[in-house]
């Protein structure tokens, strides 16, 4: 076996490797991907949570006041007060929750974005290190 | 009742969120080692491609060098079996062909496309050159035909120009309007059309003084040749003007500088030539003369002087060129043969000493001496034969020399002059002549007797001293003594009164 072959398939191995890489680097950023899209899941939920729970406690605190005014909240015009700002709270709460869901789904379609260019990644090295080396090894 | 203290829960909650990036870091970590690893890995098939394909180049590169270089040496084998082409057509046709047969073996077989491109470039470089390389070539084969052509040209013009139907200036001047026709026609460019013209003139030039100098070599030969026989007979005919058809230039003029080398050289060779003719003649009198004279010396030692005067009178030679010299022969043969007892010892002792001393000179003329020897009447056979040994012995210079002083010195001891007769004659006595003859025959006795020991090895070199020694010797033991002298002076007495 000649130098010159050696060289090639030397080169396609390397190719080969490459494209190897690759292909595990577009697993690894999917991995990457998947771990940040239940991250942005659980980031939805907690600051859900704390929305809503800000929101409990801007309704208490105007129960309060109300109630320190003699003011009944069960009618009238706290009532539509009251009910408007659970309304809101709400309302941010899902915002909250959407946002994440939009992360998640995000984050989801780049890990499968990084999945598909780890193949072509590696199918591209495949195909370079084929082609270079059939063309040493033909000369 | 006390006071209910309410407790404010807070709205929200803040839990941490996932990181889904922190979530799959590992991955992510997992993800990225992986395209390191991809990536590092390209990079060194990159690297490694890189090599390989550098490495490819390289093999591509030198497998087209391989061929290339092929290529070159069979393109210059092939100009190289193109080079006796006879024509620049054929030459390019043939090259043609083969180029493309060079080219398809360049390109056949496993080649690879890096291994075409390369080829493909250095080929056509290749082709390039070699083309330019080939019509040089070719234009130089043209160039050599139509040289050799113009050469044959030349020829047949000189040989007009030799029978007198072209002038050399008509045979260039018809050349330049052939070449300027060519030049006007494409098939010479201008350059190689004047180079032309001047190349035929040199050619046309050069060739008529080749052909005159030939020409004229050729007569210098014939009187040459002539010279050697006689130089005389030469030389005259040369004056005559007997020689001057062959001594002619091509317009027929007579070459006079030639004429007058050759009329020097004839002057000298005939007085050389007469020379040495004379000195021939003359060396063959004299032979002939020494001839006649030896064989007349034989008759005269032998002491057959009959048969001396009868040679001396059939001699041709002596009696033409020596008539003095057979007269005095004549005459001392006569007085020899009619002389009646013994020789008179004084003149045969002034006869001895005069032989000595001219026997005695280095330079001696052995021949001219040896003739004096045998031909004087004062001296009997055995003082000749005595002289004639000891001229003929090979004395060396200093020997001689010494011998000759102690010769004179003998002669001066033993037998002086007594008196002088009023006409200037040196006066002497028998006696002392007698003991003056046998003392120079003891002295040269003694001599040879010490040469041969000499010669054998038993002594050393004879001096000049020991001889000098020996003659003071003999000089007592032949002494010129009061007996003597009054003996002497009775016999003078005797003598007077006769």
């Amino acid at each position: 076996m000649s130098g010159m072959e050696l060289a090639a398939i030397f080169s396609a191995s390397g190719s080969a490797l490459s494209g190897l890489g690759k292909l595990q680097a577009g697993f690894q950023e999917e991995k990457a991907m998947t771990y940040n899209a239940r991250l942005a899941t659980a980031e939805g939920k907690y600051e859900a949570a704390a929305s809503e729970e800000k929101t409990e406690q801007a309704i208490g605190a105007a129960r309060a006041t109300y109630g320190a005014s003699n003011i009944s909240t069960s009618s009238g015009s706290p009532l539509l007060a009251l009910s408007e700002m659970a309304a809101e709270g709400e309302m941010e709460r899902l915002n909250i929750l959407r946002a994440a869901k939009a992360k998640h789904e995000m984050y989801k379609f780049y890990g499968k974005q990084a999945r598909i260019g780890g193949y072509l990644g590696m199918s591209g090295s495949f195909f370079q290190g084929a082609a270079n080396a059939s063309g040493q090894l033909a000369k | 009742m006390p006071e209910i203290k309410r407790v404010q829960r807070p709205d929200t909650v803040n839990f941490p969120e996932a990181s889904p990036r922190g979530a799959a870091q590992s991955a992510y970590a997992l993800s990225g080692f992986g395209e390191q690893v991809s990536e590092s890995s390209n990079r060194l098939y990159n690297i490694l491609q890189e090599l390989k394909n550098k490495q490819d180049e390289i093999s591509a590169i030198n497998d087209a060098d391989t061929r290339i270089t092929r290529a070159k040496r069979n393109i210059i084998d092939l100009q190289v079996s193109l080079e006796r082409s006879s024509s620049k057509q054929e030459y390019l046709d043939n090259y043609n062909k083969g180029i493309t047969a060079i080219r398809e073996q360049a390109f056949s077989g496993d080649i690879n496309a890096r291994t075409a491109q390369h080829l493909n470039k250095s080929y056509n470089n290749l082709e390039t050159e070699s083309y330019a390389s080939a019509n040089r070539a070719a234009d130089k084969i043209f160039v050599n035909t139509e040289q050799a052509k113009d050469i044959k040209s030349a020829n047949e013009k000189l040989d007009m120009v030799k029978t007198g139907m072209y002038s050399p200036q008509d045979a260039i001047a018809s050349r330049n309007v052939k070449i300027d026709a060519m030049v006007q026609g494409g098939l010479y460019d201008a350059d190689t059309g004047e180079r032309m013209k001047k190349e035929y003139k040199d050619l046309v030039y050069v060739e008529l003084d080749r052909l005159e100098k030939k020409n004229l070599a050729k007569g210098e030969g014939k009187v040459r040749q002539d010279m050697v026989v006689d130089a005389e007979k030469t030389y005259t005919n040369l004056q005559s003007g007997l020689y001057d058809k062959d001594l002619t230039n091509l317009d027929g003029t007579v070459n006079e500088g030639v004429k007058g080398t050759l009329a020097k050289e004839l002057d000298l060779a005939k007085r050389t030539q007469k020379e040495e003719f004379q000195k021939k003649e003359d060396k063959f009198i004299k032979d002939q003369i020494n001839n006649e004279k030896s064989i007349i010396g034989e008759h005269t030692l032998k002491g057959d002087y009959t048969k001396a005067l009868a040679a001396l009178g059939d001699s041709v030679f002596m009696k033409k060129y020596a008539p003095d010299d057979v007269a005095q022969k004549e005459r001392e043969i006569y007085a020899m043969s009619t002389r009646t007892g013994t020789v008179d010892p004084i003149n045969s002792a002034a006869a001895v000493a005069e032989m000595e001393r001219l026997i005695a000179n280095p330079k001696a003329d052995v021949k001219a001496i040896s003739d004096k020897i045998v031909f004087n009447k004062n001296l009997d056979k055995g003082d000749k034969d005595r002289l004639l040994g000891a001229l003929n012995r090979n004395y060396s210079a200093e020997i001689k020399r010494a011998r000759g002083e102690a010769v004179d010195y003998l002669e001066g001891a033993i037998n002086p002059s007594v008196a002088t007769i009023a006409v200037g004659v040196p006066f002497k006595l028998p006696a002392q002549a007698i003991n003056f003859k046998e003392a120079v025959w003891a002295l040269d006795d003694w001599l040879n007797n010490e040469l041969d020991l000499y010669a054998n090895g038993k002594r050393g070199q004879v001096s000049a001293r020991e001889i000098t020694t020996k003659a003071k010797n003999l000089a007592i033991d032949y002494p010129f003594g009061r007996k003597e002298y009054r003996d002497a002076r009775k016999e003078l007495r005797g003598l007077k009164e006769e």
